[in-house]
């Protein structure tokens, strides 16, 4: 997965894990300026619990993208 | 006599020693087994095993005491940061820490960097953080123990100290691992135990908070915290998964990639089943039946006695107890490789063999064990401004080296010492010689080591070219 750029290449379930969690955080984060409350809690209290399930099921959902991408080229490796 | 919870804690201590000498047999000559458990670890095993290291005292008696008091949005967004951090370590170092097959954290920037500095100041900070987050588990569990077994707190602390100190010292990364299973179930069953009788006495999740925070508002609003104080209490613990010693090292446990991708995921699961319906649940409660508590850190043991039956407040004992020892158990061996594997083997004996390191490695449990027992007899006042510093200062010097060093060609030996220089020395400054709001220090000394990285790294001798070729390697 290298190249001559200075970065290394991610693999795509990673790099979307770290997507999901970065635009999570940000949105989260931008919820703290809005007084809403659901049941007496701030949104974003709930967001941010909310965070915890999400978190590792974002890991989880890309892991599985990436196993089946990895699948995916080897058939098509084999077709050619 | 609290017959039944010292009975009850007496079998837990003779279970978590009997493992230690169950596991004994496995570690005694091999250097492997010892510090990473013959790297043999499984999904099921890691994933409780990871949770157990991540959830200390804190996240049982702790965490309540936080929402009682800092409000629910607060106590979630700190324990957010340490949930989103596991992903975010499955995502950034998961892969390749696993395939180097290192033993220690040292050990990785020893193959990046190359560089003596570097490989003695890393294991002095892993042994500093750790040393004083030990402290604090054990100040946790005396407290814990006077309160609910009526004994004097030094020998409360010395009990606790030395099961752990034998279970570790004799069984290594194995009897840790094995413990950390069983004190991990027991401790997300009683969370949840008491979770559900109170959803259930109250009508349900939104019924019991609603009444709360009707009754007492401050637990659900943003408190009037700066923005910063959220998203550094939000950050500290987000960097943890990546760079502190005791959870890095069971990724090295684990047998392949992607039985350490899966157990850094399904421990957060396990993880946020415990915090969200424990703090939704007893922080409620709690301000529902107990609304001038003195100590808030006792809420979650008056619930335990007022809903639950007596037997279950001795497996209550048992539960915390857990909570301290799965964190402190693996403190303790991340100090002691440190010391052993990091400093003893490479600087001091080179030549030691296997069956010499094993037994350095068990001297030294004792010694920092032992040293820690005398601090912890009297500890110091500013001991939760130490212990958050500790993590703060692990994320402020190794994360950017760490993740730079895996993932950029041009990191080089003189930018990520530079860079841990600049990120120490900042974070400390900026916690002990200005009033900046609690928890914002990294937020500040991160992005000053990250720039000193880059700027360093692109002034100096790349790294040489075996060390990137075996990086090109572990991205293939």
């Amino acid at each position: 997965m290298s190249n001559n750029k200075s970065l290394y290449t991610m693999p795509k379930g990673d790099l979307y894990t770290l997507i999901c969690l970065l635009l999570y955080t940000i949105i989260t984060f931008v919820s703290l300026s809005t007084k809403a409350t659901f049941s007496g809690v701030a949104v974003f209290g709930w967001l941010m619990g909310l965070f915890m399930f999400a978190a590792p099921i974002f890991g989880l959902v890309c892991m599985k993208f990436d196993e089946y991408d990895q699948q995916q080229n080897k058939t098509s490796n084999i077709s050619k | 006599m609290k017959t039944i919870e010292f009975t009850l804690t007496l079998l837990y201590i003779i279970a978590c020693i009997g493992i230690g000498f169950w596991a004994n047999k496995k570690v005694s000559s091999s250097t492997s087994d010892y510090w990473v458990a013959g790297r043999q670890i499984g999904t099921f095993t890691n994933s409780w095993a990871l949770m157990a290291a991540l959830a200390s005292g804190g996240s049982v008696l702790g965490v309540m005491g936080l929402a009682y008091v800092q409000g629910i949005p607060y106590t979630f967004s700190m324990y957010a940061g340490a949930a989103a951090g596991f992903p975010l370590a499955s995502a950034l170092i998961a892969r390749q820490m696993r395939d180097l097959e290192l033993y220690t954290v040292t050990d990785f920037f020893r193959f990046r960097y190359k560089n003596k500095a570097i490989e003695l100041i890393v294991p002095l900070i892993i042994v500093i953080s750790m040393g004083t987050y030990i402290i604090a588990q054990m100040k946790a569990a005396g407290v814990t123990a006077v309160y609910l077994l009526g004994i004097p707190y030094n020998v409360a602390v010395s009990i606790t100290a030395l099961v752990f100190i034998i279970y570790v010292s004799i069984g290594g990364m194995w009897a840790i691992t094995l413990t950390d299973v069983l004190q991990g179930i027991l401790m997300v069953s009683m969370v949840l135990v008491l979770a559900v009788v109170l959803f259930f006495n109250f009508g349900g999740i939104t019924p019991l908070v609603a009444q709360a925070t009707a009754a007492h508002a401050d637990l659900g609003v943003v408190k009037a915290l700066s923005p910063a104080s959220y998203v550094g209490a939000f950050v500290v613990w987000f960097l943890a998964g990546c760079v502190s010693p005791h959870l890095v090292m069971r990724v090295f446990t684990t047998r392949d990639v992607k039985t350490a991708k899966l157990s850094l995921n399904y421990s957060v699961l396990i993880y946020a089943f415990m915090i969200v319906f424990g703090v939704l649940a007893i922080s409620s409660a709690g301000h529902i039946v107990l609304p001038n508590l003195k100590d808030p850190d006792t809420l979650f043991l008056e619930l335990i006695s007022m809903y639950l039956p007596r037997v279950i407040g001795g497996f209550a004992v048992a539960a915390v107890m857990a909570a301290v020892m799965s964190t402190t158990d693996a403190l303790l061996l991340a100090a002691s490789s440190a010391i052993t594997h990091d400093i003893y083997v490479k600087f001091i004996n080179p030549n030691a063999s296997e069956k010499t390191v094993v037994k350095v490695g068990l001297f030294s449990s004792w010694i920092i064990g032992l040293l820690a027992l005398l601090f912890a007899f009297n500890p110091p006042k500013l001991l939760t401004m130490l212990y958050t510093a500790a993590i703060g200062l692990l994320g402020s010097t190794l994360f950017v080296p760490v993740v730079l060093g895996i993932w950029w060609k041009k990191a080089t030996p003189q930018g990520a010492l530079w860079s841990i220089i600049v990120g120490g020395i900042s974070y400390c400054y900026l916690l002990w010689f200005t009033k900046m709001a609690a928890l914002t220090h990294i937020l500040a000394a991160l992005p000053l080591a990250f720039v000193t990285f880059v700027v360093v790294s692109l002034v100096t001798k790349q790294s040489d070219q075996e060390v990137i070729s075996r990086l090109e390697q572990l991205h293939q």
